[in-house]
């Protein structure tokens, strides 16, 4: 699988103006984009597992986890099965990463973003893949991509998913004592499948506008942000969600 | 007969998977196997047994996973798991009647280790030790260490195995298609560090099916003299209906044994996806055979994992980390400055170094513990192989244990108390070692003293079980100017232990010219001379170009390199940098250091320092042209005018900057420019720490001196920097939610111990609230902050 790394992604990820005029950092950003897609050795896997609701939260069949708290039961509220899957782009790069904070910190923020930029691209593709198979079964879509620590989905459950999914043996993928996903480029994701659209209004956008917190609105994406950050931990403090430029999941 | 007799000889085989025996069964996905020999102890005999009807001779333990990590998920102990599996084994063994061997299995602990993850060295040893203490205890014939991706993790649990038992140790790793593991392991480099731990089997296993893994496989047997170990997955696995499974047969499978049995293959089983019919058929056809004889390519490698150099060649040893000599490289030391350390090993890989010398010797620090150190650091970011400089014992064995890889160690020499304080640990990592032509009465002055010491040497390594590939005998260069004659008994020497001790060779090349003119002539030509008489490993400063040069001449010319190649390629290499050395961009003599900064022209910033310096004195050049400059960088951020990455950029300049400034006080002991000492770490359990080196480079621009005390840092470490420094500033970094945790314990260990030390606290997670929460004297939103708030304790 081929990795996109686009220019105006990594400025995001930077925090920077969209048409960067520097031609000092243009230059790393090429550099490091052209050698992360060298040294990318990315790997990932997915699978299918049926769902139940009970007390405790989430059960998801044939495994032992039960996802709890509020956020992953509104994600899956329309789903009946859903897809765990885990990616990484390998540990060559954090060894790069590691060697240009040495060499210079500038370069090794530019390259952090580019593989940052490359990890998420990964994913689409692995989601897109998982579209496809979805809607080949007769349903009508997907969720979007539910990682532990979004909302009040613990990231106590990443060694368990890695576990289900065997991916410290398959794609050498681990998670540590204090559930860091290790190659630090990796990601773990729910995705619900939606078996029939059932429109929820996206009751936020308006309180969005009245709590406070109404600066930027044309920058903003509210509707953005009403699916993906208004369960977060950081939602009031995110510097920037203000901005109008999203972390993680994309904008 | 015993296992350990028949190894090697006669096929020995293996059983098959368990884990995924188990999933058939009804294991849940994500459920803990191990568990089930207390739970399900019948049903785990029962698998074994049937493996054993099969016709297998080595029963593993159904404890893959279980270490005390792996453990704490469920609620028994190792040992409970560890006694009550092989338990199990053997009761399948005594009940089905065959005398077979029971394994303790022993898999991944689960964590990445350092430098990639958290968990340290000692760490995984302690995990693994547990696992062996208890599987000795309980009668385990045999180690079995299996499915390891990383290097320092089989080391890890290679030398647990061996320092607790005197069991015989099988070790596999796990291997992609490429030949590479997760880690970027090779498998030559596997074999270089697994022979020489001293294992007694070693080979792949899991991954992929027989037929991927053939070739691989067919390498370790060309150039591994242990016997080889498969154990492939059946095919790779496919998803029907949700469930997980493996579609090759027991037949098509088999196929690819059968030829690697004829290669020489000694020991067989099967991992995931195989069962008792997999076995079955492969004790069929190969039970009691003979282990078919095989010719192994005899190599003398050094390794790190993803790197090896093969001694046989000419290989260049950088010189430069060495503080003999060096004001700013000896400060450093001193100062724990590792970047430093680390930037000199950048350029001399650069320049084409294949190995580097590693030498910390100075009075004043403890070369131990930095030893290991710069070693670990080292080897965090660079693939190079490294060569241990030391003449203390102690230091050279414990940076052994901790250095990934096969290491040079450099040196030991002719004294008797040398070679009996330094081989056993040589022996023991599998190093190679340096030996000097010196003894107690110091260099003879012949060529023929030289070599009665090399073989004296030779022998006594023999004695220890060091094989000859793995000697570098250095005949040692003296001075043209005071001992003229010597320099020719130098070369002599060189080819007479060359040819008849059949050893590798070194020198250090520079000293021949000490005190004539024009010395680079002198080393060139003596390089060229003593390469003619096979010099393997000149030591040498790799950016000298001239010199590298004379080497890859030298290799044509002594008929090394053929065809030339790596000679022309090398001249067609050096011949574009000189062409595309980064463009000057502002040629403009005119344009100031603050413009300079302001656009993060780095490689300006150096020239122009030098230049006002030859006017004013480094303070004014602080004051006058570096902190307004930085205010006005500072300014246009703080404006949105320009981004971090431009914030850094500029940092970085005025560190260029910085770096003359400080050189020129140390030349003439002008006033101090530092305002004050910093401590700053990311707390234990992060190893993400781009954060926290930019408000390093940052606070460095503002003339703080930093003590980096790096990633994942323990408690006591850092108590003990703001102890020993006595700094009034401490800067903490925390990425993850789960590792605040660790930050406001290490808060708390500073308090008790230097209460007036101002605690600055940041990171991703981290918000004014959670600073005070956890009682941090200040939060830093970003690094601007950071400086902020420097400034007010220092002005304090």
């Amino acid at each position: 699988m081929d990795l996109e790394i686009d220019r105006t992604e990594v400025l995001r990820y930077l925090q920077t103006s969209k048409d960067l005029e520097d031609d000092n950092i243009n230059r790393l950003l090429e550099e490091a984009t052209a050698e992360v897609k060298d040294l990318v050795n990315f790997r990932y896997l997915y699978q299918k597992f049926p769902i139940e609701m009970n007390k405790e939260g989430i059960k998801v069949r044939g495994t032992t986890l039960t996802l709890k708290g509020k956020s992953i039961k509104k994600h899956l509220s329309n789903s009946k099965e859903i897809y765990i899957m885990a990616a990484t782009l390998g540990a060559q790069v954090d060894k790069k990463i590691s060697y240009y904070e040495k060499i210079s910190v500038t370069k090794s923020m530019i390259f952090d973003a580019c593989a940052t930029t490359a990890i998420e691209d990964g994913c689409d593709q692995v989601e897109a893949e998982i579209r496809e198979e979805v809607l080949a079964a007769g349903n009508e879509d997907i969720t979007f991509r539910y990682s532990p620590g979004y909302g009040d989905l613990g990231i106590d459950i990443q060694k368990e998913i890695l576990r289900i999914l065997k991916a410290p043996k398959k794609i050498g993928l681990t998670a540590s004592k204090y559930n860091m996903l290790l190659p630090t480029k990796s990601v773990t994701a729910i995705i619900g499948v939606i078996a029939e659209e059932n429109e929820t209004t996206p009751e936020v956008e308006e309180n969005l506008a009245t709590d406070g917190e109404a600066e930027n609105l044309e920058e903003r994406n509210l509707e953005f942000e009403s699916r993906h950050c208004q369960n977060c931990l950081l939602y009031k403090d995110c510097e920037l969600r203000r901005k109008g430029s999203y972390c993680g999941a994309k904008g | 007969m015993e296992l350990k007799d028949r190894l090697g000889k006669e096929i020995i085989i293996f059983d098959g998977a368990m884990g995924t025996v188990l999933q058939q069964r009804g294991l849940k996905a994500g459920d803990v196997p191990e568990k089930l020999n207390i739970e399900k102890s019948e049903e785990i005999v029962e698998i074994h047994k049937s493996y054993l009807n099969a016709g297998s001779e080595i029963l593993t333990t159904n404890t893959f996973g279980a270490n005390a990590l792996k453990m704490e998920e469920i609620d028994y102990s190792v040992e409970e798991v560890i006694s009550a599996a092989v338990e199990n084994a053997r009761k399948a063994v005594v009940e089905s009647g065959n005398d077979v061997a029971v394994a303790l299995d022993m898999g991944p602990l689960g964590e990445l280790l350092e430098p990639m993850g958290s968990l340290s060295f000692d760490e995984a040893y302690d995990l693994y030790q547990q696992q062996v203490l208890v599987g000795v205890e309980y009668g385990a014939d045999l180690i079995h260490i299996e499915t390891i991706a990383d290097l320092y993790e089989a080391r890890a649990a290679v030398l647990a195995a061996k320092e607790n038992s005197n069991l015989p140790v099988f070790c596999t790793l796990t291997f992609e298609e490429d030949g590479r593991t997760f880690t970027g392991g090779s498998i030559r480099s596997m074999i270089s560090v697994l022979e020489g731990l001293g294992v007694d089997g070693i080979g792949l296993n899991c991954s992929l099916g027989p037929e991927k893994l053939e070739p691989l496989v067919e390498e370790v047997l060309k150039y591994s003299e242990k016997p080889v170990i498969l154990q492939a997955n059946a095919g790779l696995p496919v998803v029907e209906n949700g469930e997980t499974v493996f579609k090759i047969s027991p037949e098509e499978y088999f196929q690819p044994l059968a030829r690697l049995y004829e290669k020489g293959l000694a020991v067989v089983g099967g991992c995931c996806g195989t069962n008792e019919d997999f076995i079955s058929l492969i004790a069929e056809n190969l039970k009691n055979k003979k282990v078919r004889e095989r010719e192994v390519t005899k190599e003398s490698l050094v390794c790190s994992p993803s790197q090896y150099v093969d001694l046989n060649g000419v290989n260049i040893v950088g010189e430069k980390i060495n503080p003999t000599g060096k004001t700013a490289f000896k400060e450093a030391l001193r100062n724990s400055d590792l970047d430093h350390i680390l930037k000199v090993a950048v350029e001399e890989v650069d320049a084409g170094a294949d190995i580097l010398d590693v030498n910390l010797g100075l009075p004043d620090i403890e070369e131990k513990e930095m030893m290991v150190k710069v070693i670990k650091e080292l080897q965090g970011i660079l693939d190079i192989p490294l060569q241990i400089d030391s003449s203390d014992p102690e230091v050279i064995e414990e940076a052994l244990r901790y250095y990934n890889g096969t290491a040079i160690v450099n040196s030991v020499n002719g004294e008797a108390e040398v070679l009996e304080k330094t081989l056993p640990a040589v022996k023991k990592y599998g190093a190679a070692v340096i030996g000097l032509t010196m003894d107690d009465d110091g260099i003879p002055t012949t060529a023929e003293g030289r070599f009665a010491i090399a073989e004296r040497i030779v022998n006594k390594a023999a004695e220890h079980g060091i094989s000859r590939d793995k000697i570098i005998i250095d005949c040692l260069t003296l001075t043209a100017s005071a001992q003229q004659e010597g320099v020719r008994e130098t070369l002599k020497a060189l080819k007479m232990v060359k040819e008849n001790l059949g050893v590798k060779t070194t020198l250090g090349v520079s000293n021949v010219s000490f005190g004539l003119p024009a010395r680079p002539i002198l080393n060139r030509t003596f390089l060229s001379m003593a390469l003619y008489q096979g010099l393997n490993l000149p030591i040498i400063d790799p950016s000298d170009e001239e010199m590298m040069a004379a080497v890859k001449a030298a290799a044509v010319l002594n008929n090394i390199d053929q065809g030339a190649a790596e000679y022309i390629e090398y001249m067609a290499e050096a011949k574009n940098e000189t062409e595309s050395a980064e463009p000057e961009e502002d040629q403009n003599n005119e344009s100031d250091l603050q413009t300079v900064i302001v656009r993060g022209l780095k490689s300006e910033a150096a020239r122009l320092t030098k230049n006002i310096l030859k006017e004013k004195e480094a303070l004014e050049v602080v004051n006058q042209y570096l902190i307004p400059a930085l205010d006005i960088v500072g300014e246009r951020y703080d404006k949105g005018e320009i981004f971090l990455p431009q914030l850094v950029q500029a940092a970085e300049t005025v560190k260029e900057a910085f770096t003359v400034l400080k050189e020129e006080m140390a030349r003439t002991g002008g006033r101090d420019i530092t305002k004050g000492k910093i401590v700053i770490a990311t707390v234990k359990g992060d190893v993400h720490d781009i954060g926290k080196n930019i408000v390093k480079t940052v606070l460095e621009n503002y003339g703080y001196q930093i003590i980096d005390l790096g990633r994942n840092v323990n408690i006591k470490e850092v108590v003990k920097a703001v102890q020993e420094n006595e700094v009034k500033l401490l800067g903490l970094s925390a990425l993850m939610t789960t590792t605040v945790k660790n930050m406001e314990k290490t808060i708390n260990a500073v308090r008790e111990t230097v209460p007036e030390c101002k605690i600055m606290v940041g990171g991703a997670v981290l918000t004014a609230n959670y600073a005070d929460m956890i009682e941090a004297d200040f939060y830093a939103r970003d690094a601007k902050e950071a400086v902020e708030i420097a400034k007010k304790t220092f002005t304090e």
